[in-house]
């Protein structure tokens, strides 16, 4: 029984560390982001640089921890966004049934049928790059699941004779759908947003290697991917450390999410 | 069966289902378990057919035709599963598999335990289909369980059952799902399998009248004791327990009409409660100080006739 | 104050099945094909039949969880069949439900307090205290303490369960209450308590029951007067014993017959066939092709309901 525990230990170390690294880097970080050494330059791990410096000299460990207050507050906020909106009209969706529902799931297949990061090009190439932009090209591109895993909880929901009482107690529809069955559809709603946030971190470092993404002086590790891609062979360091924390960040919330999905079984 | 019981093993430590059960099925009988939910009497049918999931602890003996079941091996008692001794569970719709025709659920069984082979053995499962009271069977044969009724998927569930026409029948619940016209139909089919094949059923059930109506002898179970033992009429006539007292007192008959019906105080205890005394004294209304302290053994009270309680020889 | 508090005339209730073929119709779900009664003040009136039979689909029906597709439903005398908005929140506090206890009856992730307060803050009732000391007051009405207020549903037991359901459908002071399979689900002993309950609280609030179940043993304790149902329809109506003692219609007395122990075998009836299908119901009488008296004109003729004595009706082509 204990085995299926690690999955959510394993989750919770790796997603507590990177916070706690991102919360200090709020306050501190061991050299100032911008701050250029020509002397330093391509220097590789030591103590004064525990990750070696870039081609502007500048610490690589301090824009990685810059960088990761970028990566979760993307994450952050694309998945409330798209969990807002995917919760809202799954709910609709299962509760109402009939054309609404079969408007709505339509709707959700033809954003899913969509590649998420072609959609995501097409948005910033429209309404420009930047920050703001790919907070909600990523937002909404995690709706449908949401929605989906919504939907599916309030149509099991929905014929329990608990909504029956309610309704027949003269609770309107509105209270029924966000007091009474949400509560109960929680569960794998949370498994979802655990995974979308690695899943929005994922399509953040992606857009931002593109350039489309975090746009300088926002730190982000998907640029520092780009920039350093053509050092590598100066500085191999500068390179690998994002790929690394990114890694690291999306595995942390797959094994968060797998972990909180294996307590739900054993619950049952 | 003699002195069962079967104990659940958990990360919260060890929890008795069962204790002491000891009671007779003999040949061409039909013996009723009945008791309420958490009396232990799906658990000890499933010790029968030895299915109980991994953290059971067994100890006793189940002597079939001269074997203890507690003691074979797994090997052993597969051969046993489906061709002496089978089971008819509550939920047809669950018991079946959705993704075989029917006439296969039946055909595997006979697959597995004769020798019989290709159109013989589709011969057979027609036959036997026939048996159960299915029309048509060999167009039924190629039906799935959900394009059938309730009424006839359980007697699908009879004809695995009966297939290899097993010297033992456990039937748990079989009609507690379906409606009382159906119900009587399979009923009146049990009946006739047990007459015709010689088949012994141990039947359970919550349902005394079902009971009544069936068997031959009743074992009436609380909180996985056996409290009393008694031929059909015996029971229904001098019921010797204070809990099948009680129980029948409880049941609307037709004469309580305008009454308050008996109702007995409190509820049945939690697999976690585990009295040093008679299990039922919480809620009995002869209970006394002994109750308390010391699990009553069985008195015998005449012909087959035996009930744990140390009042029963003067209960009425 | 009596008289009749609910009456029902001719309800229908079809529900289309999903459409599954691209150039057909869906088939219909044909519930309730015209079913009509009448329930005094103060009056347990029970309904029975077997699956399929539609008594569920009537109960909800009268309670506006579903709309009659035909028919009219009176509540003292007022039309309701159509009523919404405003008046039916009125409604809401004269008519109530209890539910079978099952595992979806309680809401799971609620306590006990807060599923008893949703009916009144539904009715609009703000105030916390005034909530909560009803929800206390009102508590000894099902035989429960104050403890049980902060559990959840998980550590009730099947008894405890339905008491909350009761006392969920009491809380706003009806006066009319449906009861679909209220001790269906329950042990035989508990069972016996939640009918006292209910009788007792029948007398103390002067309430007036529909009783919906299977089980004809337990309708015939709890009700005065009966009415059975098939594919729909109401075959047989009478007071409880009478009903009992003398069945007219051939599927009441199988029914009657098939209830087990309490019958030499040698009386009884078994049907042939299977639980009727409500999307394909027989032409003429719906129970004709498992009838063990059937006459020619069943297969083509639906019977008109006839009183055959005083209170007692029946829809049978052998009582014409």
């Amino acid at each position: 029984m204990k085995r299926k525990r690690v999955s959510l230990y394993i989750g919770i170390s790796i997603i507590a560390s990177l916070l706690a690294m991102m919360v200090v880097s709020l306050f501190y970080t061991p050299y100032p982001v911008t701050e250029m050494n020509r002397d330093e330059r391509f220097a590789p791990p030591s103590a004064n640089h525990p990750l070696g410096t870039d081609n502007f000299g500048r610490d690589v460990l301090s824009r990685i921890m810059k960088g990761s207050q970028t990566a979760f507050f993307v994450g952050l906020i694309a998945v409330s966004v798209g969990g807002l909106f995917g919760v809202l009209v799954g709910a609709i969706a299962g509760y109402f049934g009939g054309m609404l529902d079969e408007f709505i799931m339509r709707l959700m297949d033809a954003m899913m049928a969509f590649p998420g990061i072609l959609f995501a090009l097409m948005f910033v190439s429209i309404f420009g790059v930047g920050i703001r932009n790919t907070i909600i090209a990523i937002g909404i591109m995690s709706i449908p699941s949401f929605a989906r895993i919504t939907r599916s909880g309030f149509i099991q929901h929905k014929e329990f004779e608990y909504v029956k009482n309610a309704r027949v107690k003269g609770v309107s529809n509105f209270r029924i759908m966000f007091s009474h069955i949400l509560p109960n559809v929680l569960s794998p709603i949370i498994v979802a947003a655990s995974m979308g946030f690695s899943s929005a971190v994922l399509s953040e470092a992606a857009l931002s290697y593109l350039g489309l993404g975090v746009q300088p002086p926002d730190p982000s590790w998907g640029r520092m991917l780009n920039e350093s891609q053509v050092f590598i062979t100066l500085s191999p360091w500068y390179t690998i450390a994002p790929g690394i924390f990114i890694t690291l960040i999306v595995l942390g919330f797959n094994f968060l999410g797998d972990g909180i999905a294996d307590l739900q079984d054993r619950q049952q | 069966m003699r002195d069962l019981n079967i104990s659940f093993t958990t990360a919260k430590g060890d929890f008795p289902a069962v204790r002491g059960i000891s009671f007779d099925v003999g040949r061409n009988s039909i013996v009723g378990l009945v008791g309420e939910s958490g009396c232990g009497k799906s658990v000890t049918a499933l010790a029968i057919m030895r299915l109980l999931p991994g953290n059971a602890r067994l100890s006793g003996t189940i002597d079939f035709s001269g074997r203890n079941i507690v003691a074979m091996h797994e090997e052993e008692i597969r051969k046993l599963r489906g061709s002496e001794i089978s089971m008819i569970f509550q939920e047809p719709l669950t018991s079946l598999n959705p993704l075989w025709k029917v006439g296969r659920q039946i055909d595997e069984n006979l697959k597995m335990h004769t020798e019989l082979k290709g159109d013989d053995r589709f011969q057979s499962v027609v036959d036997i289909m026939r048996d159960v009271g299915l029309p048509d069977p060999e167009r039924l044969y190629h039906k799935y369980p959900h394009e059938l009724s309730g009424g006839m998927r359980q007697r699908i569930a009879i004809a695995i059952a009966v297939a290899c026409r097993p010297a033992l029948i456990i039937a748990d619940e079989p009609t507690t799902a379906l409606d009382v016209t159906i119900q009587a139909q399979i009923l009146q089919l049990l009946k006739d399998i047990n007459r015709e094949k010689g088949s012994s059923i141990i039947f359970i059930s919550h349902n005394f009248g079902i009971i009544r109506e069936i068997c031959t002898s009743i074992c009436v179970m609380y909180a996985g004791h056996l409290v009393e033992i008694a031929p059909t009429e015996k029971l229904f006539c001098e019921p010797r327990h204070p809990y099948t007292i009680g129980l029948m007192k409880a049941i609307p008959k037709t004469d309580s009409k305008g009454k308050e019906l008996y109702d007995i105080p409190g509820k049945v205890p939690s697999i976690t409660d585990t009295l040093p005394g008679c299990p039922f004294e919480p809620r009995c209304e002869y209970a006394f100080e002994r109750c308390k302290r010391e699990l009553p053994q069985f008195e015998v009270l005449g012909e087959q006739h035996e009930s744990r309680c140390f009042l029963a020889g003067e209960l009425r | 104050m009596s008289g009749i508090i609910l009456e029902v005339r001719d309800l229908v209730k079809h529900y289309p099945l999903r459409r599954t073929k691209l150039l057909e119709s869906p088939g219909r779900v044909r519930a309730l094909n015209g079913v009509s009664f009448a329930i005094a003040r103060g009056e347990s009136f029970g309904l029975v039949g077997e699956s399929g039979c539609g008594k569920t689909t009537a109960g909800h029906t009268i309670i506006k969880l579903l709309e009659p597709t035909d028919g009219k439903i009176f509540f003292e005398g007022k039309d309701i069949t159509t009523i919404k908005g405003e008046r039916l929140k009125d409604l809401r506090r004269k008519i109530q439900i209890i539910f079978q206890d099952t595992a979806g009856s309680l809401n799971p992730r609620k306590t006990v307090k807060w599923i008893l307060s949703e009916p009144l803050r539904a009715q609009g009732v703000r105030n916390r205290l005034e909530i909560e000391r009803t929800i206390r007051e009102s508590l000894e009405l099902v035989d429960l303490d104050e403890s049980f207020l902060d559990r959840y549903p998980h550590e009730l037991s099947g008894g405890q369960k339905q008491r909350i359901g009761i006392l969920g459908a009491l809380i706003l002071e009806p006066e009319f209450i449906i009861a679909d399979e209220p001790v269906s689900a329950l042990d035989v002993s508990i069972q016996a308590q939640i009918l006292n309950l209910m009788k007792n609280l029948q007398k103390r609030l002067s309430l007036t029951y529909l009783f919906i179940s299977h089980d004809l043993g337990v309708v015939h304790f709890f009700c005065d007067r009966i009415a059975v149902m098939y594919l729909g329809e109401i075959v047989e109506m009478a007071e409880a014993t009478e009903l009992y003692v003398n069945p007219c219609h051939p599927y009441t007395q199988s029914l009657l017959s098939a209830i087990p122990g309490e019958n030499a075998a040698s009386q009884r009836i078994i049907l042939q066939g299977d639980a009727p299908d409500p999307t394909n119901p027989p032409q003429g009488c719906p129970f004709h092709p498992r009838c063990f008296k059937r006459m020619e004109i069943c297969t083509h003729t639906r019977p008109r309901s006839v009183e055959v004595s005083k209170g007692h009706s029946v829809g049978c082509h052998l009582y014409p």
